[in-house]
């Protein structure tokens, strides 16, 4: 009689660390949701300048992590995992969207690009064309280190590339920005 | 060499080296600015919604049903055929207990043999490589091999589709047996269908001829006229 009962105390254990694996994961993907949402959409916009659509490629990509999130429970690898879904979402995005001319009008128009006026919305317009001129290499690390303070360590581990070949190409990004707006630097060097 | 940069074409100098850093500074400023861009507020709201319409990742306890069923499935399978294949065949011809002889279905694959044939008496082998074949002719094709030492057995066929045995009662079956009992000694003569003469369609039907019909008045009325005069 006793022996009977250990199968069903064991499957029953079974079904409640099951549970309580599955509580366990609905928490920890919470908890990346909060931390990621911006990065997510930041990286989104940074291909897509547009907001709604930024969003709805970052609602995409956590959707395809949540299916994915038991091999993404570690938070680099997540994160990780999380940019280079969102880039590869919205470059697919731009490629086949019909709202791209809205798009380049809402730049202009944009108030969340700045608010000191004509000048601002101009250098964001210049700024984001020098931008979209680079390589994807180059401007995939230049829109990681500008987004949330991130440093060479964080946009290396974050692209799972050697901080060294992260550091390279930030410098040539940077210098092919610098040459692209030096117009706009000088004037506000001279201003 | 011959691509000039932008600052060249647009005709600015270069910047000295002793702005390259306040440049570094101001261009990661912009660049901050451009990127500083917050999704609206009910952002991760829709995700949690997107996120609650999508089915949950699957856990190891799913995927031990997800792997359990097929494996079930597979070993029904396989108990069902081996069963099948274990069961005797149901194209023998088997007596069964009471008056109802079972023949076995017709086989698809054999060609109908249009004749009744008499089953031929019963010889020792003779060394041919086939057995003599005897015929069945009720409806079906199949031939039934005569095996060296037992009854007459339907041939086996493996293919086909199986369908249900044909009963036939005991008195059916006398019936039969005397009948071939009666083409064997020759009281009856097996013809082919196609043998058969059909009726002559094409001789002409003969005249009917109708006689006239002569109406005469009964004499009983004629009586009663006379009476009447």
């Amino acid at each position: 009689m006793h022996e009977r009962a250990e199968p069903l105390g064991t499957a029953s254990q079974s079904w409640t660390d099951a549970v309580s694996a599955d509580e366990d994961l609905e928490r920890e993907f919470e908890a990346r949701l909060l931390e990621s949402s911006t990065l997510a959409f930041r990286v989104a916009y940074s291909v897509l300048r547009h907001r709604e659509d930024a969003e709805d490629v970052a609602q995409d990509a956590f959707a395809k992590a949540y299916r994915s999130f038991r091999q993404l429970r570690n938070r680099e690898r997540f994160r990780a995992w999380l940019v280079r879904m969102t880039w590869r979402l919205a470059l697919d995005r731009k490629r086949s969207d019909r709202r791209r001319l809205a798009r380049e009008e809402y730049v202009a128009v944009d108030p969340t690009v700045g608010a000191d006026g004509g000048d601002t919305h101009e250098r964001s317009a210049v700024l984001w064309n020098a931008i979209d001129a680079l390589s994807e290499k180059l401007r995939v690390v230049i829109v990681l280190a500008g987004i949330q303070g991130h440093d060479i360590r964080e946009v290396a581990a974050l692209l799972e590339l050697p901080e060294g070949t992260v550091k390279s190409r930030l410098f040539l990004a940077r210098q092919q920005l610098k040459d692209a707006l030096s117009w706009a630097i000088e004037d506000q060097r001279k201003g | 060499m011959g691509d000039r940069r932008p600052a060249e074409r647009i005709g600015l100098p270069r910047r000295s080296a002793e702005g390259a850093e306040a440049g570094d500074s101001a261009l990661d400023r912009e660049i901050d600015a451009a990127l500083a861009v917050d999704p609206s507020p009910e952002f991760v709201a829709r995700i949690r919604a997107r996120i609650a319409s999508e089915p949950a990742p699957a856990s190891w306890w799913q995927l031990r049903w997800v792997l359990l069923v097929p494996v079930a499935s597979a070993a029904v399978v396989v108990v069902a055929a081996a069963i099948w294949l274990q069961e005797p065949s149901p194209e023998q011809v088997t007596s069964r207990a009471g008056n109802d002889v079972v023949l076995a279905p017709p086989a698809l694959e054999q060609p109908a043999i249009p004749q009744l044939e008499a089953t031929a008496p019963p010889r020792p082998w003779s060394g041919r490589r086939t057995p003599p074949a005897v015929a069945r002719t009720l409806s079906g094709p199949p031939a039934v091999a005569r095996t060296l030492s037992g009854p007459p057995v339907v041939a086996r066929t493996l293919s086909g589709p199986r369908e249900p045995e044909v009963l036939i009662s005991r008195d059916e079956q006398r019936g039969l047996e005397l009948l071939l009992t009666a083409v064997r000694d020759g009281r009856i003569t097996p013809t082919l269908a196609s043998q058969l003469v059909a009726p002559n369609t094409a001789t002409e039907a003969a005249d009917i001829a109708i006689s006239d019909i002569v109406i005469q008045p009964l004499q009983q009325f004629a009586a009663l006229e006379g009476e009447g005069q």
